[in-house]
């Protein structure tokens, strides 16, 4: 006994997914903790001019021990909210270049895997599976040891295991679309594979694809944090990964110097991953659950 | 007759819905006595299983509520009673057979095993006893080689035989009433007879009490010792079934009749009239007045349906049915 | 499971192809690479490595020898402990190991156990902070919520040992397994964490849809417990998805060992890996990595196993 439900009026699209994206309340927070991430990485660094790089105080200072360095200092007399304030661009830039990485791996190999279908997709998959157990920290590992670590290295290693999760979405999108009708008729006409996959399917298959692309920022900001912390980053760059490695073996004497910066990275990758679920909400409502 | 024992008694039920309360059962009141199949027929929506449920202590939580009336098992009301007490009941004293044996039997355990657990419920036995009964059930619904598809899965049966299973698990603990909801809808022709057979041949055996629940009055009028007629959450005919098919008072009852497909007629008809159907569709829960339902597809109905406060009428003896045009013609 | 097993030898054969291609790439001498210690080997050992890696013949011929002796289980030798590499791995695989299936045990128990609460009252407190747990349990950085675990319950509440994985002077059978146990706690729990939080927002997601199919009004309709409705019938159908994702994530699970592992002072393979580094130990990190990929294989075919388990229809002789 199902009693009828009353259908709701139509709206645009684009109305419809913002109404949802900001009716999931989690979304809306995600994207205010977002904002002041943004702000406080932008702004922080002209407002609060203490050097990140340079001991500027007593080491092992507590916080709001000394007003000059209100999150106190790390092990050499570095400014903990110096750090925070300027490592934040670093952090973000790095783990959304290497989603970007991720992401053009991802969709490359999936829309060839889900449009060409058959042993394409076969020996692909297997690939991508491959590459999805690989204990993708190892890899990286060593990676950066063979080459000099650098920021290059470092986006390019986090691309090189990120993808497969964007590949296997790309993939199933690929697969549902290009039995549409006007994929169909695309094809009638003559047209190229490349214009097919390019401009044809890659523009409707790309809403679920943000979505899922901004999940990957977030585990690339992790990744990268971890890596960080074990000492393989680029030594030339203050991340909040870096200042929680930097202090790795004092955490007993100047706990804070871990702590804030962690704190940092948690609300960064909470805030894309509420918005990046709230996208995927609003463009995807069949993957909710996912 | 014997005393009845299932008294069901203007129950209705309400469904939480969006837009406010729908009542999807109302005042709906019936007997049934032991060794009697009661056959309910209607189409889609109209509250035969809801009637199953409510009976079985499972309206849907926390969205259906029953709002008035009483069930009394062998006295005991079940609207009243706590849920300890019907856990023993259901699947001991009542139980069920589900319309889907595809999708009504559990995928990760073995059928034997999910026999036996009703057995576990509701009687204090041993493991090798539990085992015997689940045998010898198994042999008495026609599984072949019981000893060995006990330890068989349901994938690895016909839908036929699960449904099998699905009887033998209701018969294992002996029940006094058993609910049959659409129990043949979902299967091949050919196995439709036989499971409907086997049923009343076990309903005979331990003198149970059936509720046969069906869209398909074809069904009903075979087996059933008495029909109930629901159209959207109400009784619109109820009686024995020789004078509810033969002597239907219910112009709806009519149109489900004249529904049934009779091989000896259809054979020279031309395809577009071989099967009557009613017109127009069942009308939505929210939007009934107090008229009767049926009045917008009646081809009979006056404006006075529509408004007229519906309440059984006595055709003949116990033969009941809702319809005014009763009282104008006949009495 | 043919299948599974063909995938798994796949996944370890790929991974020697990788650390091959890896050795070529790098800059420089492919002999120094494989001396490891940032080219601070003499030049007897560099000549002695290219006899044995066949470095002066063609290039595949030198894939054919590294493969061999990778699958024969000859890794190299770690020239920093002077010690064969597979003697150095195997010594730390059981505490990698025993981290890892004990993380995946409590992240699966626990995860599955509040996800299957949750969805029983899908608008209910414990639902919503499945949700949020979900978001929250994956954005917090492994290594740093063991630090803060170690920090809370081990320095400033000293219930947990600070590091290692045995403490000294424990002698007998039984005390020495509680004392690991003991050190096993907080490592456990770090790595495990965001892996539940995400376990216990998959089997709300699929115990909801189970919840609604009509096994589960049967079961109610033979007069059985909420519980055992709950956890017996419902629970056996939400846990293969859940499966299904553990088997993926078993490479992410390592490589939070290697964080946590760090953190803990846990000496695994992770540990290993990392000291390697610094000390440029090539063959050793490489080997690492090669035996990862065998432990991925191989917990990878005990997940099928545990899938065929759990889900009959999969097992042989059925349909479908």
């Amino acid at each position: 006994m199902k009693p009828i439900e009353t259908v709701p009026k139509p709206q645009s699209p684009l109305r419809e997914a913002l109404a949802v994206f900001f009716g999931n309340w989690a979304a809306t927070i995600g994207l205010i903790i977002l904002l002041v991430v943004f702000l406080g990485s932008i702004l922080g660094p002209y407002l609060y001019g203490v050097s990140p790089k340079e001991t500027v105080n007593a080491p092992f200072l507590p916080p709001m021990a000394d007003p000059s360095s209100p999150l106190g200092t790390d092990y050499i007399g570095r400014d903990v909210l110096a750090g925070i304030l300027n490592g934040g661009s670093a952090t973000i830039m790095i783990g959304a270049t290497a989603a970007l990485v991720a992401v053009v791996i991802g969709i490359t190999i999936g829309s060839i895997s889900g449009y060409y279908g058959g042993l394409t997709d076969t020996l692909l998959m297997r690939f991508t599976e491959f590459f999805q157990v690989l204990p993708a920290l190892l890899f990286v590992m060593v990676l950066m040891t063979l080459f000099a670590p650098s920021i290059h290295t470092t986006i390019i290693g986090i691309g090189l295991v990120m993808w497969p999760p964007t590949a296997r979405l790309a993939r199933a999108e690929f697969m549902k679309l290009k039995t549409m009708d006007y994929v169909r008729a695309e094809k009638a006409m003559g047209a190229r594979d490349r214009r097919i996959i390019w401009q044809v399917i890659l523009p409707n298959a790309l809403p679920p694809l943000i979505a899922a692309a901004a999940l990957v920022i977030g585990v690339s900001i992790l990744f990268e944090a971890g890596l960080s912390f074990l000492g393989l980053g680029d030594p030339n760059i203050r991340s909040w990964g870096e200042m929680i490695g930097a202090n790795r073996d004092y955490i007993f004497d100047c706990p804070w110097a871990v702590f804030f910066p962690g704190i940092a990275i948690f609300l960064t990758v909470l805030g894309v991953s509420l918005v990046g679920d709230g996208l995927n909400d609003a463009m995807n409502p069949r993957f909710r659950e996912r | 007759m014997n005393d009845p024992i299932l008294q069901v008694d203007h129950l209705c039920i309400d469904f939480k819905t969006k837009s406010g309360p729908v009542r999807v059962l109302n005042d709906v009141s019936f007997n049934l006595s032991a060794g009697e199949t009661l056959g309910i027929v209607g189409e889609s929506g109209c509250g035969k299983s809801m009637t199953s449920l409510a009976v079985m202590g499972l309206v849907p939580k926390p969205n259906g509520k029953i709002v008035s009336g009483s069930i009394l098992y062998q006295g005991e009301d079940l609207v009243q009673v706590p849920e300890k007490r019907l856990r023993q009941i259901r699947g001991g004293d009542i139980s069920m057979i589900f319309q889907e044996p595809m999708t009504s039997l559990n995928p990760v355990f073995s059928v034997g095993k999910q026999i036996g657990e009703a057995v576990r419920l509701h009687e204090d036995i041993s493991k090798k006893e539990i085992h015997d009964r689940v045998i010898d059930v198994l042999t008495r619904v026609g599984i072949p080689d019981p000893l060995k598809r006990v330890n068989d899965f349901p994938h690895q049966m016909s839908g036929g035989m699960r449904q099998r299973v699905m009887i033998a698990m209701a018969l294992v603990c002996k029940p006094r009433i058993i609910i049959a909801d659409e129990p043949t809808t979902a299967l091949d022709v050919t196995v439709q007879a036989q499971i409907l057979e086997l049923i009343m041949k076990l309903q005979e055996e331990e003198n149970t009490a059936v509720i046969l629940i069906s869209h398909d009055m074809g069904v009903i009028s075979q087996v059933s010792d008495r029909v109930l007629v629901m159209y959207a959450g109400r009784m619109i005919e109820e009686g024995d079934c020789v004078s509810v098919v033969q002597d239907s008072a219910h112009p709806y009852t009519k149109g489900l009749i004249s529904c049934i497909p009779d091989i000896d007629h259809t054979k020279d008809m031309a395809l577009s009239d071989r099967l009557p159907t009613i017109e127009g569709i069942v009308p939505n829960l929210k939007t009934i007045g107090q008229g009767c339902a049926f009045a917008p597809r009646c081809n009979q109905a006056d404006e006075a349906c529509k408004s007229w406060k519906t309440s059984p009428i006595q055709v003949a003896g116990a033969h009941l049915a809702s319809c005014r045009k009763i009282v104008g013609s006949d009495i | 499971m043919k299948q599974k097993l063909l995938f798994s030898a796949g996944l370890v054969v790929c991974v020697v192809i990788l650390n091959f291609f890896l050795i070529r790439m790098a800059p420089g001498d492919p002999a120094i690479t494989l001396a490891g210690q940032a080219g601070g080997a003499d030049e007897e050992t560099l000549a002695h490595i290219r006899k044995i890696y066949g470095l002066d013949k063609p290039i595949w011929n030198q894939f054919f020898v590294y493969v061999g002796k990778m699958l024969t289980g000859d890794l190299g030798t770690s020239y920093f402990y002077n010690l064969p590499v597979r003697d150095l791995i195997l010594e730390r695989v059981f505490p990698t190991v025993l981290l890892v299936v004990s993380s995946l045990l409590i992240s699966m128990g626990i995860g599955t156990f509040m996800g299957v609460l949750a969805a029983h009252q899908p608008r209910g407190l414990l639902s919503y902070f499945v949700t949020f747990f979900s978001l929250g349990g994956y954005s917090l950085p492994t290594f740093w919520l063991g630090q803060m675990l170690l920090l809370a319950f081990a320095w400033y509440w000293p219930i947990f040992p600070i590091g290692g994985m045995q403490g000294f002077r424990v002698e007998g059978f039984l005390p020495q397994v509680a004392d690991v146990a003991m050190h096993l706690v907080l490592p456990a729990i770090s790595l495990g964490l965001a892996f539940m939080a995400q376990y216990s927002r998959v089997a709300r997601a699929s115990m909801l849809e189970v919840l609604g199919s009509d096994f589960i009004r049967t079961a109610r309709a033979k007069g059985a417990r909420e519980s055992s409705v709950l956890f017996v019938h419902g629970l056996r159908n939400a846990i293969l998805p859940v499966i299904t994702l553990a088997g993926l994530q078993l490479g992410q699970i390592l490589s939070g060992a290697v964080l946590v592992e760090t953190v803990f002072d846990w000496p695994g393979l992770g540990r290993l890996a990392v000291d390697s580094i610094f000390r440029r130990d090539y063959p050793s990190i490489m080997g690492i990595l090669f035996a990862s990929a065998v432990v991925v294989a191989v917990i990878n075919i005990l997940t099928d196993v545990v899938y065929r388990w759990a889900d009959p229809r999969l097992r042989s002789g059925g349909g479908h």
